[in-house]
């Protein structure tokens, strides 16, 4: 399900890249949900159904890898993005097999943030549309 | 869609090296810069404790913290020494830990921000 207005969820625990991410997606006019955990995450993207989700992959309480699974099992289908350190390799392979889309590679930069969630979001849009 | 998405530098021009380093970043960004440094102040204080006694786990994560959020706030060098840091911890090179929380220390001492 997409909401009618895009919304993302970032799910980062890491406070520092958290508030420079949601700080650039408000500038782009986008509703921002926040998690520090996987499992805050889980239960807010199930409840709110945010159009994109961007999961850091190492968290407490619940990592990434196992927040977008259980999102996937449970039926979320809007984008998912692997915010990680780790561009390549098995913990890379790891994110893409539990169910994201495409990593998004740290540190992250506003340019790239700002051109691929807007990917994003028109793909979510022109789908929503069909 | 599956892929790749690299790293790149952008929003911050370093206009000069030794002694002192003046970083340029857009002034929208100016409250959360301040916040970020004043964090890693604080994490570099709190990493000297750590090492002090011999928790490494602390100064991974501080490390790896780093790493993360650096170059997005406009100081890629924040980011290597983040990187190093952990290399350092995971290790449990206790000198070399030493030698990085003094480059990051003196990192900041000579930094000067200002916002355009």
């Amino acid at each position: 399900m997409v909401s009618s207005s895009p919304s993302v969820l970032v799910a980062e625990d890491n406070e520092d890249i958290r508030e420079l991410v949601s700080h650039q997606l408000r500038r782009m006019g986008i509703l921002v949900l926040l998690a520090e955990d996987g499992r805050s995450a889980l239960d807010l993207a199930l409840a709110e159904h945010p159009t994109l989700v961007l999961m850091d992959m190492d968290m407490p309480i619940m990592s990434g890898f196992d927040a977008v699974a259980a999102l996937r099992a449970r039926g979320y289908r809007g984008s998912i993005f692997a915010l990680t350190a780790y561009q390549d390799g098995p913990e890379a392979e790891r994110a893409l097999s539990s169910g994201c889309d495409a990593l998004l590679g740290k540190p992250i930069t506003s340019e790239r943030l700002r051109s691929h969630v807007a990917q994003a979001l028109a793909r979510a849009a022109g789908a929503s549309v069909q | 869609m599956r892929g790749l998405i690299g790293a790149g530098a952008d929003q911050a021009t370093h206009e000069s090296a030794l002694p002192g380093l003046t970083v340029s970043i857009e002034k929208d960004l100016e409250v959360l810069v301040q916040r970020f440094l004043v964090r890693k102040r604080e994490d570099l204080g709190s990493a000297r404790i750590a090492l002090a006694a011999g928790d490494y786990e602390t100064i991974r994560r501080i490390g790896h913290d780093l790493k993360g959020a650096g170059e997005g706030f406009g100081f890629p060098e924040l980011s290597a020494f983040g990187a190093a840091l952990e290399g350092s911890a995971i290790v449990r090179n206790e000198r070399a830990l030493g030698e990085q929380l003094t480059a990051v220390e003196q990192f900041l001492s000579r930094l000067r921000v200002t916002f355009r």
